[in-house]
């Protein structure tokens, strides 16, 4: 099954720490069975997720990876019982990464500007919304492309409630559906 | 003799425990000077006084010095080290009639503190409700501050304050390096509660730590 | 009608923090520890100050059994092995 995961620096597990081997020549790297980690007792699977839940998972490098059967659903993950590296999705690079949480802390400051037209006289109301505005908007200037992602779907929720905060994750969901190109 | 490749733990564990039988008094004082100190932090959990906790370790080197023949390997020797000690501080304990069977030194554990103050964490009037509020200041080169002799003081010192039955999980986890499941042989505990005095006993050694890094 | 994703906050995930690092998560919970470290590079700081803090109480610098003790332990001992050296 085709799947997504999001590595370190040199294709490095965030959790498990394992080194991932990579492809070569344009084929599929090895499989790889249980991602083993110094910290966390050993667990006999591979991890990894849908394009929807992307946004939940970002960090540095963004690979295809194929799952071996069988494949189980757990939050927002998928987890395997082995896994190999298909390609890196070169699209997610630094400029990809200021672009995406760039949208999503411009999407948090039409929020709180919403807040604050509903505030009226009472713009005391709307303090929160503008502090998780000005929250994204710092994010984004670090580059922290996950927390800001997480801030604009709570700013959503803020003023439009559960509904709100599903479509704005569903958004940033599909960001990366449009840029992984057809094969996605 | 362990037939194990020469550098494996159950070689060095086999011939050390070989070494004893053959009175080699530089691999007994070796294992006296690495443990003493551990011992006696379990067994004062168990008795009133520093004096007394010395006395059940010697008491306990004595035992380990006539039974090492009998010493099977059924559990490691530091398990053994380990048993030897909490059986003599129990009977100590009972005997001046402090009795702290395990259950009770976890009841003085009940004020169920949490890790870190609730003040560094975001309230419901603020944005981000249980999120931190003040958080974690990142210390800087760890591995080589920490090092420091006065850091390893501090952190000594440390221990030493925490309450008697997260010091001895701590002690037997941490500075021993006994696994989950030996230590909750050893003390009688469900994995469960000898997970929670880990937790805590660790949150407050890493405030302690906190507190020296930032001066 | 749509429902909030379930997220667990910083002030949840110190207290979850040990159960994380000694494997006793069950699959749902791991879930929601990994996507705070995600998002949360200050519990991140946290976790690795725990981890350095285990680390260094491995290397932890104890006294040396008083002076007397040792004395009596290591005379009892060369007298059980008196003749077998």
């Amino acid at each position: 099954m085709k799947a997504y995961k999001f590595l370190l620096p040199g294709g490095v597990g965030p959790f498990s720490g394992h080194h991932w081997p990579a492809p070569e020549g344009g084929r599929p790297g090895p499989w790889v069975a249980s991602a083993g980690a110094a910290l966390i007792r050993c667990r006999a699977a591979v991890h990894a997720c849908r394009v929807e839940h992307l946004p939940w998972w970002i960090h540095d490098e963004l690979w295809e990876i194929e799952l071996a059967e069988p494949v189980r659903q757990v939050g927002h993950k998928l987890i395997a019982p082995r896994g190999r590296l298909v390609r890196r999705c070169d699209g997610w690079d630094a400029e990809a990464v200021d672009a995406f949480a760039g949208a999503c802390a411009d999407r948090a400051a039409d929020w709180a500007a919403a807040a604050l037209a509903a505030a009226g006289d009472t713009p005391e109301a709307a303090r929160i919304s503008v502090t998780m505005a000005a929250d994204a908007a710092t994010r984004a200037g670090q580059g922290r492309a996950s927390t800001t992602a997480y801030i604009a779907a709570h700013a959503a929720h803020r003023v439009g409630g559960p509904e709100a905060m599903a479509a704005e994750r569903r958004r940033q969901a599909a960001w990366f559906s449009e840029r992984l190109g057809p094969a996605s | 003799m362990s037939s194990a490749p020469a550098s494996s733990p159950v070689a060095s564990e086999a011939s050390l425990v070989d070494a004893l039988r053959l009175g080699d008094e530089a691999a007994f004082s070796e294992l006296v000077h690495r443990h003493h100190a551990g011992l006696r932090r379990v067994a004062r959990a168990h008795v009133s006084s520093d004096a007394l906790a010395e006395e059940v370790v010697q008491e306990a080197w004595l035992a380990v010095v006539a039974g090492i023949d009998r010493f099977e390997g059924r559990s490691s020797i530091k398990t053994w080290l380990f048993s030897i000690v909490m059986n003599i501080a129990r009977t100590r304990g009972r005997r001046e009639r402090r009795t702290l069977p395990f259950s009770a030194l976890r009841a003085e554990d009940e004020d169920a503190s949490p890790s870190v103050p609730p003040e560094r964490f975001q309230t419901q009037r603020d944005a981000w409700p249980g999120h931190w509020a003040t958080p974690p200041r990142p210390w800087e080169d760890p591995e080589r501050r920490l090092g420091a002799l006065e850091a390893r003081e501090h952190l000594r010192s440390a221990l030493r304050k925490l309450p008697a039955a997260q010091q001895t999980v701590v002690t037997l986890r941490d500075v021993e390096g006994l696994g989950a499941d030996e230590v909750c042989r050893l003390l009688g505990l469900s994995e469960g509660n000898q997970r929670v005095l880990l937790h805590r006993g660790r949150a407050r050694l890493r405030a302690a730590l906190d507190t020296y890094m930032e001066a | 009608m749509t429902v909030r994703e379930p997220e667990i906050t910083c002030r949840e995930f110190v207290e979850l923090v040990t159960d994380y690092q000694e494997g006793a998560l069950e699959a749902d919970a791991l879930d929601l520890v990994e996507e705070h470290l995600v998002l949360c590079d200050w519990c991140r700081d946290y976790l690795d100050q725990l981890e350095a803090t285990v680390a260094a109480t491995a290397r932890i610098l104890d006294d040396p059994p008083p002076a007397e003790v040792l004395e009596r332990v290591m005379t009892a001992f060369r007298t059980r092995h008196r003749g077998t050296a």
